[in-house]
């Protein structure tokens, strides 16, 4: 079963996302309130992939992905941010950084585990 | 699914969302109120599906997106439309056409010169529609060029044929300049465009006149100076070559001979030798002949093109494949007549197809038939001089036939009177020989009877003085011919001086005569054709002269067309800069002047290098060096990199430039045009930061929403589950929070834009302050926070719901940031010029750098998730807006892990009030106490004077104080009789009087006394009597009701006399302006009800009037108008405290609610100051 680390400071975007997951995809979701505690779980849970929003404060997801690449024990997980930003100049900007993948807010309740795996080449389960 | 989305929006005062969703899930319906004390007169209903969640968040994005650029940019945008308003009546008023023409060639903007220029019957007819209808066919590939160009950014001139609507073709120039769009950031041309049709035709035809006239001039004076005919048609071939510009031109004769030679005998111009390789003739023979052979025929002018001859001769050489040889395209042939005939043509060649049209014809008419005219006076000239050469021959030849016998001798004996005449004599008499008797009778019938007289006379006036004489007379032949004679007598005298004897001679002189007389009748001939062509050339130059001064005149007009387009550049926003090869700046337009904050004549031959950013300084010279060679005329700079210009304070900016050359003889001149680009690009910042803001704010809520209710609609999870049950819980907080935000966001924008007015009222700052802490009290109470509210009796001119509302945003923050048990306080007080309201907390604290973007939207110092759910984040923005519509300020002080106090003030009424401030007289004998008593009742905002003996008396007659403060130890009159006086008296005996003594009894005149304060002076005391005394105080408030309507006046006095009875109120009635001016001089009311229209000067004429009076410029006013008045009116209507009620919109009671304000405000204002000032100290 596939581990996720889904990182937002919004609490019920948090929950959604996992009942989401959990539900369609029956993945294990884990879940991080904000950039550093992101940082502190992905190295400790070693997830799968990580599920990071952009518009944090404090720390923002850009650079907690620069900060999860930083770190040899963070680096090969894969990130795939999930964000309101999505102008094109944003996308570029993602592309850039090496993220694997950037998904809309507000996403597709049902299609985001089947994005997310799209991106990993993973295999959906139901 | 339910997919349908309404919408109805009124100029909502509410908002209401009903979230539906399909199959019953769920139906949520939240109404919210914006503004309580507003009537919810409508509500928007949204009608909400899963699927179109987004697309409402979308809708609102952009709706959003405009409203919030709107206001970031209200203040730039109030200076732009003001400036759009001076620009457009430029516009509208600008003589020239000035038009906005889109990329694709649509008009987007024409002002009514250029309507008028295209014949337009309107607006509509041009704008939005593409201009190439409007360009002459043949125009417009040029034009689609230039305004490529233009679109790409450069500027251009250019000169085209339009056709009006009305299908009349003009010529115009056109200056274009880019103009960017604010729509797409594309370029747009904006051009000034001015007709020039008659310009251009006045050009054409001036050159071509001058050059005519010029011609002909010199031909005329080629025509008076010449002496030989050959100089003079040479002369006349050079001018029509050198001055007409003409390529040849020749004259030849029409020779007698059998061939009729046409004889080329002089030209100008044909070095290509065009005459040689013809062989001219006018005989008719030549089926195409040469224009000069047409001519010498016809005698017309002949005008032929010069083309490729179709009846093709091989054998003969076409006078027009040589012409064709030569360049010639067009050919004229004057004919030379004397008389009606023609003696030689002047031919003249062109190289211009249309060079011959019919004003030039005939102007070269003229100048053939002047040089005909030339020729022939000078072979009149020279016939004349041949004439007299003859006649000296006949002179001669007569002398040698005189000599010849030819003269007839006579001798006279006067002794015997005896007359011998030669035989010759019968001949010159013409009598046939034989036949002259020889006497004086037979000689006298000869001469003609004109000339007998003096035949005599002559004869006799010789005789008388001795003297030869020699005299012409005319003898009469039998045939009846006239015959001159010359006859000379010689007188011959005897020893005693008497005259004998005359001899004489007789000559014919007839042919002499004849021809004196021919040549003296020519020579008059001569003198009137010089006359008269002087005459003529006079006139002609005359014409020269006037149409040089037209010339001028249109030169001069020209240059004042280029002045006014000079004045246009000088207009324009953007910096026109032009600079030489040297890039020393040679023009620097009042734009520039702007942009840099340089005057013109501190740059002027500077070089460009000031007025750029050093270190771009090297880089852009040879930017301009490069561009000095690069093929193109014009370009947009800094295309590959952004550009900055630098003022004269150093400072840089962002600029966006376009550069053009122009190459003026050996001059390359280059012209900069530029823009200040440093307020769009913040605002294309801001923007950007906006959008993603908003989009993140609006989209988390959403993203919520979205998520947890396509989980329950897809059936994956049941709705009473727990976990079914989380998601309908977290959909329905998110939908709250979406709704919290849009009303937020709604709120902001209209208070911002100014959409919603402040409802400005006299409220008790304490009532606010209750009512804000009893919406918050539950949640401070849910929080275990303790609310700690001290303020006193306040009022402000405020509206109370928005204040009640930035109370709440302001305590349910603290409440939010306080940790459980702590406390906040709120205090309001009093300060010199405002009321100064502070919310305290025990809380976090805010960080330095966040204090001033606190107030921004969406900047929330801590956004941890936990506590974020009920912020918006625009809720201190909110705040600042409703406190700047309020004219105050709001600020916060803050401690990191100490509190934070927000602070905002609200301004009191100016301090009108201090002229309505009750006056006291202080009669106390006691100098310290009386001064002690001055300070003190004059810090509680008491008008004082002072006086003492009989001198109360006047004083309190003149002045009418409110209150007299009586001490009892006056020095001349005790205190007691001082008292007696006022209040016997009329004038003093209504006034209240207040005892200060140190006597503890109660002296028997005390009833006359209102009141009583005993010595050591108790101040609360003595202040607390004075304004019970004033507050009772009857009789003295006088009201001005100012109406033209007679039944509207009853009924007010009537409810100002009996409703406001215990205000002690006496009403006056005023039905006109003038009426109300005077009245107001009279009663000095105290308050004024006033129409505003009105008879004989209306309400404004009497604010006016009343503002000019020191003592009634502030009295309180009430405009009670059936008129809509607008701000600016409203600004002229004010004195003091003002109210404006509309008729027939306020109900009885409201009018009694806002006059009994006002009055409580005239009576109470000295109480109200005092209470207010005891309780600051």
């Amino acid at each position: 079963m596939k581990r996720i680390l889904v990182v937002d400071n919004e609490e019920y975007i948090q929950e959604v996302a996992k009942v989401c997951l959990e539900t369609v995809a029956g993945w294990e979701v884990l879940l991080a309130g904000s950039g550093k505690d992101c940082l502190t779980q992905a190295e400790a849970e070693q997830p799968d992939a990580i599920l990071l929003d952009v518009m944090m404060p404090d720390m923002d997801g850009i650079t907690t992905f620069q900060r999860l690449q930083e770190n040899s024990a963070t680096q090969a997980i894969p990130v795939i941010l999930l964000t309101a930003k999505m102008q094109s100049s944003d996308r570029r900007r993602y592309s850039q950084l090496g993220t694997v993948a950037a998904i809309a807010k507000p996403f597709e309740p049902l299609k985001l585990a089947g994005q997310i795996a799209a991106a990993l080449g993973w295999s959906l389960e139901t | 699914m339910n997919r349908l989305i309404s919408r109805k929006l009124t100029a909502g005062f509410g908002l209401a969302c009903i979230v539906m969703l399909g199959n019953d899930w769920i139906s949520y319906q939240i109404l919210r109120k914006i503004s309580g004390n507003q009537p919810a007169v409508d509500q928007m209903t949204i009608t909400l599906s899963l699927d179109t969640v987004l697309g409402l968040g979308l809708l609102l994005s952009l709706y959003l997106l405009i409203r919030r650029d709107l206001a970031a940019r209200q203040q730039a945008q109030a200076a732009l439309q003001e400036r759009e308003n001076h620009l457009r009546a430029i516009l509208d008023a600008e003589p020239d056409c000035v038009k906005v023409v889109a990329a694709d060639g649509s008009l987007l903007e024409m002002n009514p010169a250029g309507l008028a220029m295209v014949q337009a019957p309107d607006a509509d007819a041009v704008i939005g529609q593409s201009v190439y209808p409007l360009i002459a066919p043949e125009h417009r590939a040029a034009f689609q060029q230039m305004h490529r160009r233009v679109c790409q950014g450069s500027k251009e001139t250019l000169e085209f044929e339009i056709v009006t609507q009305q299908g009349n073709r003009r010529w115009v120039e056109t200056h274009a300049v880019p103009l960017k769009s604010t729509v797409d950031d594309s370029f747009v041309q904006l051009a000034v465009t001015q007709d020039i049709t008659q310009r251009k035709q006045a050009e054409v035809e001036l050159y071509r006149l001058n050059c005519m006239l010029t011609t002909l001039l010199d031909c005329n004076q080629a025509l008076v100076r010449a002496e030989h005919e050959l100089d003079l048609l040479q002369r006349v071939c050079q001018v029509i070559v050198s001055r007409g510009g003409y390529q040849l031109a020749w004259i030849g004769f029409a020779e007698q001979d059998e061939a009729k030679t046409i004889r080329p005998v002089v030209q100008s111009g044909d070095e290509a030798s065009y005459l040689q390789h013809l062989s001219l003739t006018w005989a008719e023979t030549a089926s195409q002949p040469e224009p000069a052979s047409a001519a010498i025929r016809s005698g017309q002018p002949v005008v032929r093109p010069v083309v490729q001859s179709e009846l093709a001769e091989p054998q003969a050489t076409s006078w027009q494949q040589e012409a064709l040889d030569r360049g010639y395209a067009a050919a004229i042939a004057l004919p030379l007549l004397s008389g009606q005939q023609p003696w030689g043509a002047l031919s003249i060649y062109a190289a211009e197809a249309d060079a011959f049209d019919a004003a030039e014809i005939s102007l070269l008419s003229e100048l053939a038939e002047d040089l005909s005219y030339g020729i022939l006076a000078l072979r009149n000239r020279r016939d004349r001089q041949l004439a007299e050469i003859a006649l000296q021959e006949n002179e001669e030849r007569l002398r040698l036939a005189l000599n010849a016998a030819q003269i007839g001798l006579w001798d006279w004996n006067i002794l015997t009177d005896q007359i011998i005449w030669s035989v010759e004599h019968e001949r010159l008499f013409g009598l046939a020989p034989g036949t002259f008797d020889g006497s004086y009778r037979a000689f006298n019938a000869c001469v003609h009877p004109e000339d007998r007289e003096s035949v005599v006379q002559v004869v006799n006036h010789a005789r008388a003085e001795k003297t030869d004489y020699c005299h012409q007379y005319r003898m009469v032949w039998p045939d009846g011919s006239i015959h001159w004679i010359e006859s000379r007598g010689k007188l011959y005298s005897n020893a005693a001086d008497e005259v004998v004897r005359i001899l004489g001679t007789v000559v014919d002189i007839s042919i002499r005569k004849q021809a004196e007389i021919a040549l003296r009748a020519e020579k008059r001939n001569l003198e009137l054709r010089v006359a008269e062509r002087t005459v003529e050339m006079l006139q002609v130059n005359k014409q020269l002269q006037k149409e040089l001064n037209q010339r001028q005149k249109m030169q001069a007009d020209l240059q004042l067309s280029q002045a006014q387009f000079a004045g246009i550049l000088d207009i324009a926003e953007d910096a026109i800069i032009s600079i030489d090869r040297q890039q020393q700046i040679t023009l620097f337009n009042q734009g520039a002047e702007r942009i840099f904050g340089y005057a013109a004549a501190e740059v002027l031959g500077q070089p460009l290098d000031i007025l750029l950013p050093t270190r771009f300084a090297q880089l852009h010279h040879q930017h301009v060096t490069d561009f000095k060679s690069f093929p193109v005329q014009a370009r947009r700079m800094g295309e590959r990199r952004e550009i900055f210009g630098r003022r004269k304070d150093g400072s840089e900016f962002p600029a966006e430039a376009s550069i053009s050359k122009l190459a003026t003889g050996q001059e390359m001149l280059f012209t900069v045009f530029l823009q200040d680009i440093t307020e769009r690009s913040q605002i294309d910042r801001m923007k950007d930061e906006f959008v993603s803001v908003v989009s993140h704010e609006l989209r988390t809520p959403l993203t919520s929403i979205h998520g947890s209710l396509g989980m329950l609609a897809s059936g994956l999870l049941q709705p009473d589950s727990e976990q079914g049950k989380r998601m309908l819980q977290i959909a329905v907080d998110s939908t709250d929070r979406l709704v919290r935000l849009i009303n937020d966001i709604l709120d902001i924008e209209r208070i911002e834009s100014g959409r919603v007015q402040m409802e400005k009222q006299l409220c008790q700052l304490e009532d606010l302050i209750t009512e804000a802490v009893n919406i918050v009290q539950p949640l401070a109470d849910h929080a275990n926070v303790t609310l700690s509210i001290t303020s006193s009796a306040l009022q402000v001119q405020a509206d109370p719901d928005r204040i009640i509302q930035t109370l709440t945003n302001l305590l349910s923050n603290a409440i939010k940031f306080s940790a459980s048990g702590s406390t906040i306080w709120l205090t309001a007080e009093r300060q010199a010029n405002d009321l100064l309201v502070m919310v305290k907390d025990q809380g976090c604290g805010i960080p330095d750098n966040k204090l001033d973007s606190i107030f921004e939207r969406f900047q929330q110092v801590d956004s941890s998730n936990s506590r974020n759910h009920e912020g918006t984040g625009l809720g201190l923005a909110i705040c600042r807006s409703i406190v700047q519509q309020h004219d105050g300020k709001i600020w916060v002080e803050s401690r990191l892990g100490e509190g934070s106090s927000f602070y905002f003030t609200l301004p009191v009424e100016p301090p009108h009030r201090q002229q309505a401030a009750p006056l006291v007289l202080i009669c106390e004998s006691d100098p310290t106490l009386c001064t002690r008593l001055q300070t003190l009742l004059q810090q509680h905002h008491y008008r004082v004077a002072t006086a003492l003996g009989q001198d109360v008396i006047t004083q309190a007659t003149a002045q009418q104080p409110a209150v007299i403060l009586l001490g009892l130890m006056s020095p001349d009159l005790s205190g007691w009789q001082l008292l007696s006086q006022l209040k016997e008296q009329p004038e003093t005996q209504h006034i209240p009087i207040m005892i200060c003594s140190l006597c503890a009894e109660t002296p028997s005149q005390a009833d006359a006394c209102v009141d009583w304060t005993s010595q050591p002076l108790d101040e609360s005391l003595l202040l607390q009597s004075l304004s019970r005394i004033l507050a009772k105080s009857p009789g003295k408030i006088q009201v001005l009701i100012v109406e033209d309507d007679q039944n509207l006046a009853e009924v007010l006095v009537t409810l100002f006399e009996q409703h406001f009875e215990q205000y002690g109120v006496t009403a006056f009635h005023a039905k006109t302006g003038q009426e109300a001016i005077r009245l107001s001089q009279q009663i000095r009311p105290d308050l004024l009800v006033l129409d505003v229209v009105l008879p004989e000067g209306d309400g404004f004429t009497v604010v006016k009037w009343l503002q000019q009076e020191q003592q009634l410029q502030e009295i309180p006013l009430i405009v009670y108008s059936g008129k809509d008045l607008d701000i600016s009116e409203r600004n002229r209507l004010k004195l003091g405290p003002t109210e404006f009620l509309s008729k027939g919109q306020v109900t009885i009671q409201e009018f009694e609610q806002r006059v009994i304000a006002l009055l409580e405000q005239v009576t109470e204002t000295a109480t109200e100051l005092r209470v207010d000032s005891r309780e600051q100290q």
